[in-house]
């Protein structure tokens, strides 16, 4: 698969964006938090609807949701599978006849990445997607996307499992690094005898931010040094294409191995990168994707809107 | 400049092919020259449980009794491995990606089916791996293996159709393949549907993990007497209900297959079982092994072996060329090493305070103002150039003013018995008596009173740090080396490794072993906030005015006294190897047996504590609630300074002008 064929565009400030007469959907698709850079893209875009998903992790109040678009909350539904397919269950649109974008800025991984499978498992063959980058991370290198001790498991994501093999001897795991080192080291503890490898941002969202990446990163070091095979590989931070090419690439380089492991941890950019390639190349094999599910994440890390960047999905 | 080559980079088993671990093995070798082969005994019936905290090794031990692993040691020679008279069948639990069977939490009649389904499937597969190795290295036996695969088919009912041609072990293999491969996609499917299609299920529970090994008993006489040992490793990994379902296994076994589990500390979450809600018992249905606990108890063994293993290390890394004899590894290892010199330290500081206060001189000084005779007092203890016997006089009239002796008497007095030590140490004098029993505390509180690091030097403390966990030893080493190497030193092959890459590594050792040992969620920061507490607690009473027992590391507990909340608090931290239980206490005016733990050697270094066990501090009920429980967070540093008022010492004048001007008395009335 040659994903430099997708296409993307990059709008350098949000006034950018809006003025693109081609940015109009039927729907857009937002989650929402209490970052800038969500709520104000959702608030400008042209869509004839809006529709916000209210991540449970975000733990809203009723009282404190938006009133811009419409809600669709299943504060009970913890699992990416069962949010994702209620949403569904409940617009009950061909997305195949419509125009739809969504804004994978505040989405929570997991149903980031269940959302563009079960769009695969409906075959729906193309969305658009954007994604905006922050001007800087509110704490810097200590930033932390999810809340301290709220770790629950290391689990699958639903639909993205691989068959496995009996053999273990040369798994591999592929971690895309971002800030939460936790979250790395739980990666990482989950799957002991793997050949660790991590995909780190580079280029990174703002020059500032990769330095900031390896120092967060490095705090994973015990968990993921000793390896033999242990390599760094680098992705633009924003460029989902670019990401599965490399990841494409890791697997050209380590083959063969007995399974492959998936664990996207960094950008959103990187994560749907990391989606697009499972969905692309690796269903009904030795791979699968892996996430470090926590209970609740922070709803504000970041200040300020820089680019954005709008990405044209397509979907086998 | 960084070696690139650091002999203890590899600290995990997973690190390690299948020759690396036969070429690093080291085993541990008791009195009674029993071996692993002894303590695991991987030929017995009974069933085991290998407990053990993570790094502990065990899955280095349950990976040295694999098939894998016999093969190579009996140079492939597939007729000896049987010898052995066992079979390793090893299994790492998470290679079964075993949270994507639905949930932690109860899991519904289909998922469990399914479940057990799997788990049958593929531990046959890892099964006809070994067999198909087998078959084809043995002409004897592979002339069975048709005659065999037409009873193992049977087992499948009529799922498995193979032809004369195809009745191979690799054909079956390939049927098992297809078989996992469609649970695997109706998993996968369950994420879209919520339904588990498409999964019929052929084979019931057991018939193949145990059915495989009792027709190949039967029939095929080279194994008649071989034990069939799964080798279960990282049982943690399992849910609850999972767990339940092998725990059910090992209950309902039959001969000739057995189980050994290999799983962390905290890793059982259940002992019950599927047969009407039992629980296996140990002794019972199973041995409990602890290996962490065992190296603990076999301290000179658990030494030799941890040496062993610094040797082969050495040697495989050409670092040195021959081995040691055992007699002598000792010592050729301590000459790697820089050792501490009390006197260098002692002659440090004079020369540091040569032109200005000793620190805890004027600690004194300023405790002492405003007190009659301050000078005089000061005058009687200084001593300009033994400031290990100065901090010793200090430590002395500490003691007194706790007892509210007057501080001039008890410094008159000081004076005098110093006379004597200085004349004959070998009197029975106050500064001998102290210095015989709380020199390391002395010394550790000159460290810290006058800034200078304590340091942690010398394999056997590397060693007893390690506390029955081999990987952080090796990880001690490993970080020694790159200290030393990035200091410019040439670390095991000239000089010797200095006191400050000693103790950089160790206290990175620390740091790892602390932020590594963590529990999930809320839970983990509330065991991880306790042992803080407990840290700075010990510390305290360490580096106190008046130290009430020397080498404190230990405390005893009254757990009847003491909520579930916090008993199960202090169980984590046992469980995540951060306190270890040592021993009991029998309580004399109760008689009441209470536990004592000390706080992992690895930690010490954290908290500037000793690792001698020697005295025990009794916590009593408020002490465990504040450092323990985490509704009194708050309060913690509130409690800590009363504690801190109650062992360090206060001189006020007025009081002691009452007492002092009574003491005269009776001393004027004595002359």
């Amino acid at each position: 698969m040659d994903y430099t064929i997708f296409y993307k565009v990059k709008y350098e400030t949000l006034d950018h964006f809006i003025l693109d007469n081609d940015n109009y959907w039927d729907i857009f698709i937002s989650a929402y938090n209490d970052s800038e850079r969500v709520k104000k893209v959702l608030e400008q875009v042209h869509a004839e609807k809006k529709h916000w998903l209210i991540m449970p992790e975000y733990d809203y109040d009723p009282n404190e949701l938006p009133n811009n678009g419409q809600i669709y909350s299943y504060p009970n539904l913890k699992r990416e599978n069962n949010f994702i397919q209620e949403y569904f269950n409940n617009i009950k649109i061909d997305l195949n006849q419509l125009q739809v974008c969504i804004d994978i800025t505040g989405f929570m991984r997991n149903h980031l990445i269940y959302f563009i499978r079960y769009l695969v498992s409906k075959k729906i063959k193309k969305i658009d997607a954007i994604y905006s980058e922050p001007t800087t991370y509110k704490a810097k290198e200590d930033t932390a996307f999810s809340v301290e001790d709220s770790f629950i498991e290391v689990k699958q994501i639903a639909g993205c499992g691989g068959s496995y093999s009996t053999d273990t001897s040369k798994d591999i795991l592929i971690i895309g690094s971002g800030y939460d080192h936790e979250l790395i080291k739980y990666v990482a503890d989950s799957k002991e005898r793997t050949e660790k490898i991590q995909v780190f941002g580079f280029p990174s969202l703002q020059p500032d931010m990769y330095q900031e990446n390896l120092l967060r990163a490095s705090k994973a070091e015990d968990e993921l040094d000793g390896t033999k095979h242990y390599k760094d590989y680098f992705a633009p931070a924003y460029d989902p294409f670019v990401t599965a090419s490399v990841l494409q690439e890791i697997a050209a380089d380590n083959s063969p191995y007995t399974n492959l492991y998936l664990s996207p941890l960094s950008t959103k950019a990187q994560t749907l990168g990391f989606v697009l390639y499972y969905v692309w190349e690796c269903i009904d094999k030795p791979i699968s994707i892996i996430f470090p599910i926590c209970e609740k994440y922070k709803r504000e890390t970041s200040i300020g809107i820089s680019k954005i960047w709008k990405y044209s999905i397509e979907l086998p | 400049m960084i070696k690139e080559t650091n002999p203890f980079n590899i600290v995990k088993s997973d690190d390690f092919t299948n020759d690396e671990i036969n070429k690093y093995w080291v085993d541990i070798l008791s009195k009674d020259k029993k071996g692993f082969i002894e303590l695991i005994n991987p030929s017995s019936p009974m069933p085991m449980i290998l407990l053990g905290g993570k790094g502990s090794g065990k899955s280095h031990i349950m990976r040295y009794f694999s098939y894998e692993l016999q093969k190579i040691r009996k140079k492939n020679n597939v007729s000896d491995v049987l010898a052995d008279n066992y079979l390793g069948i090893y299994i790492k639990c998470a290679g079964l990606n075993p949270t994507r069977f639905y949930s932690k939490e109860e899991a519904d009649q289909e998922w469990i089916n399914v479940f057990v389904y799997y788990f049958e499937i593929w531990l046959a597969q890892i099964l006809v791996d070994i067999l198909i190795d087998i078959f084809n290295d043995y002409e004897t036996i592979k002339n069975n293996e048709k005659q065999i695969l037409q009873h193992i088919i049977k087992l499948f009912g009529n799922i498995i159709h193979l032809s004369d041609n195809e009745l191979t072990f690799d054909s079956l293999k390939k049927c098992l393949i297809s078989i996992q491969k469609n649970i695997d996609f109706s998993i996968n499917n369950y994420g879209f549907t919520n339904k588990l299609n498409n999964i019929k299920i052929e084979v019931s529970s057991k018939e193949l993990i145990f059915g495989i090994p009792k027709l190949l008993s039967k029939y095929i006489k080279d194994f008649k007497n071989i034990q069939f040992v799964y080798l279960l490793d990282e049982f943690e990994n399992l849910y609850e209900w999972q767990q339940q379902y092998i725990n059910t296994l090992i209950r309902e076994r039959e001969l000739p297959v057995t189980f050994k589990i290999g799983v962390r500390l905290y890793g059982m979450k259940t002992y019950k079982t599927f047969s009407g809600g039992e629980e296996n018992k140990e002794g019972s249905e199973y041995e409990a092994f602890y290996l962490d606990e065992y190296y603990r108890n076999n301290k000179q063994d658990y030494s030799k072996m941890l040496k062993q293993l610094c040797v082969t290390r050495l040697i495989q890394e050409e670092f040195i060329t021959e081995k040691p004899d055992s007699k002598n590894l000792s010592k050729e290892l301590k000459k790697y090493f820089e050792r501490f010199k009390l006197e260098k330290l002692l002659k440090k500081i004079s020369t540091k305070y040569s032109h200005r206060e000793r620190p805890y001189l004027k600690k004194l000084i300023k405790k002492l103002e405003g007190t009659k005779h301050n000078e005089q007092i000061i005058k009687n203890l200084a001593i300009e150039d033994d400031i290990l016997l100065e901090k010793t006089n200090i430590f002395l009239l500490y003691r007194d003013l706790k007892k509210n002796k007057d501080p001039l008497l008890s410094s008159n007095s000081i004076k005098l018995e110093l006379k004597n030590y200085q004349k004959n140490q070998m009197t029975g004098s106050a500064q001998k008596k102290v210095l015989d029993k709380f020199k390391t505390d002395i010394v550790a509180q000159l460290h810290l009173e006058t800034s200078e690091k304590i340091n942690y030097e010398g394999i056997d403390l590397f060693i007893k740090m390690s506390s029955g966990i081999p990987r952080v030893f090796l990880n001690i080493l490993k970080n020694i080396f790159r200290w030393s190497s990035f200091n410019g030193e040439d670390p095991f092959k000239s000089g010797k490794i200095s006191l400050e890459a000693q103790r950089k590594g160790v206290m990175k050792t620390a740091d790892w072993f602390f932020n590594d040992a963590q529990m999930a969620g809320k839970k983990g920061k509330i065991v991880k906030d306790a042992v803080t507490n407990l840290g700075t607690f010990l510390r305290t009473l360490r580096v106190a005015d008046t130290v009430t027992e020397c080498s404190i590391s230990s405390f005893s507990i009254n757990t009847a006294e003491l909520s579930e909340e916090i008993v199960e608090i202090i169980d984590s931290c046992e469980l995540y190897s951060l306190i270890l239980k040592v021993s009991k206490r029998l309580d004399k005016n109760t008689k009441r047996i209470d536990p004592i733990y000390q706080l992992n050697g690895i930690l010490v270094p954290k908290w500037d504590i000793s690792l001698n066990r020697r005295g025990v501090v009794k916590l009593n009920k408020d002490d465990v609630e504040f450092i323990f429980n985490p509704d009194q967070k708050d309060q913690f540093q509130s409690y800590l300074n009363s504690v801190k008022n109650k062992y360090n010492i206060k001189i006020n004048d007025e009081t002691n002008t009452k007492k002092k001007s009574n003491q005269y008395a009776l001393f004027n009335n004595e002359l």
